[in-house]
């Protein structure tokens, strides 16, 4: 036999044996994606089943991605019809218990009801001789949800970390498209030698103008300035940072944060400011000031929040009760923090006096992290036992005060939100319109923050929360990632990663002035503390 | 156009005798890294080895991978790195890997010109051994090193043969694949081709074009259609991760050797062909019959002459120069340090004592392995009668004068044995952000969730270490026994160490705190490690006054007999104080007393210096506690 017809023949082979593997797969797809439907009438149960994230009772944005769902039920096969007034009805047949919903439908189906209810049936069908049952279809009392008239912004920009901080391997923030499951890495540490890129801050919840903060062994710290489409370097450490509306100066404080241990309870760790202060970052003389109001040296401020208007500035203040600056101090469980604010007028850039909203000693716990509503009625923020860092307080929940309210009656009433857990609430922010809230729980793992979407209606009644919805729905079961600071925003980055990390590295950054020191140690002054990131 | 010869490929040795040799080779190959590296503890690491990937049998993690350039190729090192688990799987994934080199190497010399250099293809197999030897970790860029050279020897078998059209189309066909498959391993794809065409076909207009393609490729396809911004990810040897991270990065230049050996065969083979060429042209217009360069002395061309006649002698020959080069690399650059760090962590890991004792000895002078020796002796019940027959220092109980970086692996398990279990997450936390979320992390990092009570966090652990290979069935175990039993009270593990667990309130800066112990011994006073670690601690910091305080807790603590330290200890209290010690029901041991009072009495005669009376001491008492009191250096702690 010739060599050219040895390859004929090989060629032959190899052609058959393709073909056949190509039918196998095909008939192996074909058999395991052959919809299952339940035949009906079937059995009604007189309970609602039990499904994983629990997207029960919940109300949805509009432009929410789908909400697939593990059916926790002892099941062999599992349907599952999405139906609501207006629409076709969406039929999904399960893989295994895993319903993974047709992003298509829908979105034609949610947008198509808003205001309305969505009815979730589920079917199951249980394995043959499981508990004495036939092998026959059963349906569960229908789960129903209510999709909000108002969507939530399209974007979500969060900060996602394994749960470890002192390696700052792999530290970045990304995007996510609200409407579908793309992630899009805004800045990585990667790009920038390791560090940590955190505190993103968006003005307006638009991207044009955006702060990023950046620690870096390499680099240095520095805040990233975006811009429109420019990207450039502030090089200061910039802490908790808000922007004012006018989009022409930021507030940030400036944190000595310390990080401890603790031994017997369950958060294993503990971060506290031994010492801060307020300032703020003007984007036209390029220059950071402050007051006396926001660097008070006996008092701890942080946690900067403006109000829509621009007129005042909300924060959190503490007094600083002890003397040494490089120790814990014995009493730290009675850190606590008021909310305060101060007025601001951006045409004088003259600065009011402080005013307490709401006072430790009255409430008992330390009131951190405000967050106005766009519309200014509403203000949202964490209540924990003590301390400046709610996400390591298992006590810390979200409250709410109705700041219209407080304007007529002159008492800021902080009103517990019903969506809180036995867990660990905080880092919330609000959407656009008022609407929706996204917020960190450690609800369901204490180790691995997860982020939640609530609607908040004119009433300043808080739904029930959704967990951010995951194209697979077991993907929280083995996610090793904290997401933090979750910031909903209008529309997407427009920055590329790569001229965000050019300016981490740029070396060459014009240098600001600081106008007030404090007892910042430098990176290699030998302190025993070690700095936490922000989690 | 000159074309390289294509002859067979190693015309000294027939195929059988180059398979003899092969088969050989690779099977010695295979033996020293299963047996004298143990490519099992690359996988465990010690913690010293940072950049070990971990690897999900799931889709997602398969797709994910898929969706960028140089995916592939990790993917496929992240799923063999895995083997690495069992020694002699680990072993074979190599030589595998080394063999497939070999055959590239084989090929790029053939084209090249270098028929009588065929032994050369045995370069990257040695120095994935020596790479190995010395216990570093770079398969995901030899992997993708392969994919690369795979993909030259695929175009070089084209090149050969066809026209400038069809060399193109394979080049471009290739050079997706191979960027595709290796991201950044495709510029040494791209660079060998050019080499090739440019000195060895003299393909002028084709090697340029090569350059402009290898140049656009990484960009077009990476940065515009994928969207990168690391167009060449971190398959080539100088991404920054692996000068930044010592731990990484060394024995780089074993790496740069073995990419830069295929671009240098073939400069030296164009070189050599142009040199050849030259040297015919004189000899045609000089009549010179002989070689090129000079003439053989008589003497020496009859010994060549007869080597080349003898087939046997000639495969003998290069088969022991092969083997004997390769024993003395592999042998000579074995990190035995190295290797006795990873064995003595391998061990305690396992909780495999009488190993941990027996590899200590060989490696007294690193403070990791005495800090798993101390662990080892009191896991053998010999700490307080043994520990000073070792290197002691009060920083190695808990490793607080290493940068606590470096602290988080080796003393995780020490802190859970304890009952410290914040401690003990705290470092699981830091290594699974140092070391990666592999199955060695995950699984402790579960079960001190588990016993802490945090099921959803022990869940999430359980279920990413249900993914794996080899810890799937534990962690599916230890599922369904959540499902039916949430408090795990059958558990007896988490029921022992929820008994051990510290439920006081130490706040710190840096675990553990002082007070842990006596609030360990205060919530379960038959803590037996936490009062052991305790006494040895005041003794490693000379608090005698302390130690004594706490001599009544042996008892309460459930001991026999003293440990003979812990009584030494007393009796240097007792003559360092001249204050009554009492010591409960234990019979104090007239040889100690003995011994004391002889050491003593030798330190008096030399009055009081104890630098004259070492001499004398140190034969007879070196290992006892009274010695480590006289002449232990101060420590940071006191």
């Amino acid at each position: 036999m010739s060599i050219s017809s040895n390859r004929k023949t090989i060629a032959r082979w190899i052609g058959g044996i393709c073909a056949v593997v190509v039918i196998g797969m095909c008939a192996v797809l074909y058999g395991t994606s052959r919809p299952v439907r339940p035949t009906e009438p079937c059995p009604l149960l007189e309970r609602r089943p039990t499904i994983r994230p629990d997207y029960t009772d919940a109300v949805l944005p509009p432009n929410i991605a789908p909400l697939n769902f593990v059916v926790e039920e002892d099941a062999s096969d599992c349907f599952v019809r999405l139906h609501a007034a207006q629409g076709e009805p969406i039929e999904v047949t399960g893989k295994g218990r895993k319903i993974v919903i047709p992003q298509g439908p829908w979105h034609r189906l949610i947008a198509a009801n808003r205001g309305s209810t969505l009815s979730i049936d589920v079917f199951i069908r249980t394995p043959e001789g499981a508990k004495g049952q036939t092998n026959q279809w059963q349906r569960f009392q229908t789960i129903v949800n209510t999709i909000a008239t108002e969507p939530t912004d399209d974007y979500l920009v969060y900060r996602r970390i394994h749960p470890g901080h002192a390696t700052w391997r792999k530290i970045g923030v990304y995007q996510r498209d609200l409407r579908s499951f793309r992630e899009k890495t805004i800045l990585d540490n990667e790009q920038f030698r390791e560090g940590c890129v955190n505190c993103h801050t968006f003005c307006n919840h638009r991207t044009d103008k955006m702060l990023l903060g950046i620690r870096s062994t390499h680099y240095g710290s520095s805040a990233i300035l975006v811009d429109g489409r420019d990207a450039r370097q502030i090089p200061t450490k910039f802490g908790y940072t808000a922007w004012h509306p006018n989009g022409r100066l930021a507030a940030f404080s400036v944190n000595k944060v310390r990080q401890i241990f603790h031994a017997g309870t369950n958060e294993i760790r503990d971060v506290f400011d031994f010492d801060s202060l307020m300032a703020y970052y003007r984007t036209d003389t390029q220059a950071v000031e402050t007051s006396p109001a926001l660097s008070n040296k006996d008092r701890l401020e942080t946690y900067p929040a403006w109000s829509p208007d621009g007129k005042y500035l909300y924060f959190c203040s503490a007094p600083l009760t002890w003397d040494n600056k490089e120790t814990l101090p014995q009493e730290y469980d009675q850190i606590r923090y008021d909310l305060v604010r101060v007025s601001y007028d951006a045409k004088t850039d003259t600065w009011g006096d402080i005013e307490t909203l709401v006072a430790a000693q009255e409430t008992g716990q330390s009131a951190l992290l405000p967050r106005i509503s766009p519309d200014g009625r509403w203000l949202l923020l964490s209540m924990c036992d003590y301390g400046c860092f709610p996400v390591y307080r298992a006590s810390s929940d979200l409250y709410l005060i109705d700041l219209e309210a407080a304007q007529e009656t002159g008492r800021y009433e902080c009103r517990r939100l019903d969506i809180n857990s036995d867990a660990s609430e905080s880092w919330h922010s609000f959407s656009s319109n008022g609407r929706w809230i996204a917020f960190s729980s450690k609800r369901l793992s204490h180790a691995f923050t997860r982020t939640f979407l609530a609607y908040l209606d004119e009433q300043g009644r808080v739904h029930k929360p959704i967990l951010l919805p995951q194209k697979d729905p077991l993907y929280y079961d083995s996610c090793l990632w904290t997401f933090s600071v979750p910031e909903l925003v209008t529309e997407p980055v427009r920055v590329s990663s790569r001229a965000l990390a050019r300016a981490v590295r740029d070396k060459d950054a014009r240098a600001i002035r600081m106008p007030v020191t404090m007892a910042t140690p430098q990176a290699d002054s030998g302190s025993p503390y070690t700095e936490p990131l922000r989690e | 156009m000159q074309r390289p010869d294509r002859q067979p490929a190693d015309n000294c040795s027939p195929l059988p005798g180059r398979v003899l040799r092969d088969v050989v080779f690779y099977t010695l190959l295979y033996t020293f890294l299963w047996q004298t590296v143990g490519i099992h503890l690359i996988f465990h690491g010690a913690g010293r080895i940072t950049n070990f990937p971990s690897f999900y049998t799931t889709w997602r993690f398969f797709t994910e991978h898929l969706s960028a350039p140089g995916g592939p190729a990790e993917y496929v090192s992240a799923f063999l790195s895995q083997l690495f688990y069992y020694s002699w799987l680990g072993a074979l994934v190599i030589t595998v890997q080394a063999w497939l080199l070999g055959l590239c190497a084989a090929c790029v010399l053939s084209v090249a010109g270098f028929k009588r250099g065929q032994l050369m293809r045995y370069v990257p197999a040695l120095l994935l051994a020596v790479l190995y030897g010395r216990y570093t970790y770079f398969l995901p860029i030899t992997m993708a090193l392969l994919v690369a050279l795979l993909c030259v020897c695929a175009y070089l078998a084209t090149a050969q043969r066809r026209a400038k059209g069809s060399s193109l189309a394979v080049f471009a066909l290739l050079s997706l694949v191979c960027y595709y498959g290796a991201a950044g391993a495709f510029l040494l794809f791209a660079l060998v081709c050019i080499i090739y065409e440019l000195l060895l076909s003299k393909r002028w207009r084709l090697g340029s074009a090569y350059t402009i393609f290898a140049l656009a490729v990484p960009f077009v396809v990476g940065g515009l259609g994928f969207g990168l911004s690391d167009v060449y990810s971190q398959s080539l040897p100088f991404h920054w991760t692996l000068r930044y991270y010592h731990s990484r990065g060394r024995w780089i230049e074993i790496v740069y050797a073995l990419h830069l050996l295929a671009p240098a065969v073939i400069v030296a083979g164009g070189i050599w062909s142009m040199l050849k060429s030259s040297a015919h042209e004189q000899h045609a217009t000089a009549q010179n019959p002989k070689t090129p360069f000079r003439k053989r002395s008589g003497q020496l061309r009859h010994i060549l002459s007869w080597y080349r006649q003898s087939p046997r002698l000639n495969w003998a020959v290069q088969t022991v120069l092969v083997l004997g080069i390769g024993a003395a690399l592999a042998f000579g650059n074995l990190d035995r340090k190295r290797r006795n760090c990873l064995i003595v962590d391998y061990y305690a890991y396992h909780k495999m004592w009488p190993e941990v004792l027996a590899a200590g000895r060989r490696q007294v002078t690193d403070r990791f392995v005495m800090h798993a020796v101390d662990r080892a002796l009191y896991h053998t019940g010999r700490l307080g009668d043994e520990m000073f027959h070792w290197p002691q220092r009060p920083e190695l109980l808990f490793l607080t004068d290493v940068p606590r970086k470096q602290a988080h692996w080796p003393t995780f398990d020490l802190y859970l044995e304890m009952g410290l279990l914040n401690a003990a997450e705290h470092a699981l936390m830091e290594c699974l952000e140092g070391l990666g979320d592999r199955p060695t992390v995950l699984q402790p990092l579960a079960l001190v969730n588990m016993v802490k009570g945090n099921l959803g966090s022990a869940r999430v652990c359980l279920g990413a270490l249900s993914q794996t290979l080899f810890h799937r069935d534990w962690a599916e175990r230890y599922l369904r026994l959540l499902d039916i039993d949430p408090n795990l009270a059958t558990d007896q593990r988490v029921q022992h160490l929820r008994s051990l667990a510290l439920e006081h309130e130490f706040p710190s800066v840096m675990p553990p705190a002082p007070g842990m112990f006596l609030g360990l011994l205060e919530k379960n006073p038959r803590n037996q490690i936490a009062f052991e670690y305790m006494m040895a601690s005041h003794l490693l910091n000379k608090r005698l006054a302390t130690f004594a305080k706490y001599m009544p807790w042996f008892e309460r603590a459930g001991y026999t007999a003293l440990p003979t330290h812990f009584e030494e200890a007393a009796l240097a209290y007792v003559y360092g104080t001249r204050k009554p010690l009492h010591m409960g029901n234990y019979q104090p041991r007239e040889a100690l007393r003995r011994q004391t009072e002889s050491a003593l009495g030798i330190l008096t005669r030399h009055g009081g210096d104890k630098r004259a009376a070492l001499p004398e001491l140190a034969p007879k008492y070196r290992h006892t506690y009274l010695f480590y009191y006289l002449y232990a250096p101060p420590s940071q702690e006191q």
